[in-house]
């Protein structure tokens, strides 16, 4: 699935019925290759994740989680700045370690069984997300690759 | 694999950290050895409009990539005060900028003032190749007003002149594309020469 068809699908307590919020980021862990929580808007004034681990069904209409006590307050500084969309990935630019730029960063593809990142898109260049190597505030950084688009031919 | 490009392309460059993906800083001028040619390390600016400079230096030998688009350090960590190389090339040139000198010949003929330098990244490091030269005796008979003349191993340098070997103004370019080769040929014939 790729992040913006889920983007703003409720999020939904399975215990109450209540729509907890929309979703509207993910925190994605690097080095595991995974989206681990999602950040639910809407509602409430203060930012609210909910972990990967606590969802229950991750549907076509509705992300569904354990009950309301699944949301929570960002954990960490990174949570904290994905909730406040300092690490937003859509546009960001896409660049590899060798300090080339390779596009925007327009789609993420993720298995919504698992979590796990299978691709960053930018346009039409698909990089799979093996070659992730962080997310930071000015840029998704990826390892350098053989077929990376060739550099621009000098003026 | 190598690339070329201009230094003040490379001027205004993001400095992006691996480890967290950040632009911690951004290339202010490109520091070369006259001596040996190479580039020895940046000085930097800190990111944003009003971009001021910074205290801090980033050395070669801390850089982890220089593409076409951002210079790469491992961390923030990187930038710091300058390495040995910086510090020995800063000693022999003072303040001497070779951008605006005078390009004059081992024969006397003078083919005009420094532009820009074209430096070449690859396996090996960076190092300068050639330089954008503007003047009436480069332009003679041909369309660009600005040529790429190529550099041999060391360069000599001061206040107001480059010197290089009269041989270097038949390997003129008008353009990047096929200056390389047009180096390397260059090369061949100084060493031949002597």
């Amino acid at each position: 699935m790729r992040l913006s068809e889920a983007d703003g699908r409720p999020v939904v307590s399975r215990a109450s019925a209540e729509t907890l919020g929309a979703l509207k980021h993910v925190v994605i862990d690097v080095p595991a290759r995974r989206i681990v929580a999602l950040h639910v808007a809407g509602g409430k004034r203060h930012a609210r994740l909910v972990d990967w681990a606590s969802i229950t069904g991750f549907g076509p209409d509705g992300i569904v989680v354990e009950d309301d006590a699944a949301a929570r307050p960002p954990a960490d500084d990174r949570e904290s700045a994905v909730a406040a969309g300092r690490l937003d990935l859509d546009g960001r630019l896409l660049l590899s370690d060798a300090g080339d730029a390779l596009g925007a960063v327009t789609d993420v593809v993720f298995d919504e069984g698992t979590g796990a990142v299978t691709a960053v898109e930018a346009g039409e260049l698909s990089v799979d997300a093996a070659r992730l190597r962080a997310i930071g505030p000015y840029c998704v950084l990826v390892r350098a690759a053989p077929d990376d688009p060739p550099a621009p031919a000098p003026a | 694999m190598s690339v070329l490009m201009r230094a003040r392309e490379i001027s205004g460059r993001p400095v992006v950290t691996l480890d967290a993906a950040e632009d911690v800083a951004e290339v202010k001028d490109v520091l070369f050895s006259y001596a040996s040619t190479r580039v020895v390390g940046f000085t930097l600016n800190r990111r944003g409009f009003l971009g001021s400079p910074m205290k801090e230096r980033l050395p070669w030998s801390r850089v982890a990539a220089l593409g076409r688009d951002a210079v790469m350090i491992e961390r923030r960590a990187e930038l710091g005060p300058a390495d040995d190389a910086m510090e020995e090339a800063a000693a022999a040139s003072g303040d001497r900028d070779v951008i605006g000198a005078t390009v004059m010949t081992d024969g006397g003929t003078s083919l005009g003032t420094v532009e820009d330098v074209i430096v070449q990244v690859g396996g090996e490091g960076a190092r300068v190749v050639g330089f954008e030269v503007h003047g009436p005796r480069v332009e003679r008979g041909r369309a660009a007003a600005t040529l790429l003349l190529p550099v041999a191993d060391t360069l000599a340098v001061s206040g107001e002149t480059l010197m290089v070997p009269a041989a270097a103004e038949e390997f003129v370019r008008d353009d990047l594309s096929g200056f390389g080769s047009a180096i390397e040929e260059f090369r061949r014939r100084l060493a031949e020469g002597r």
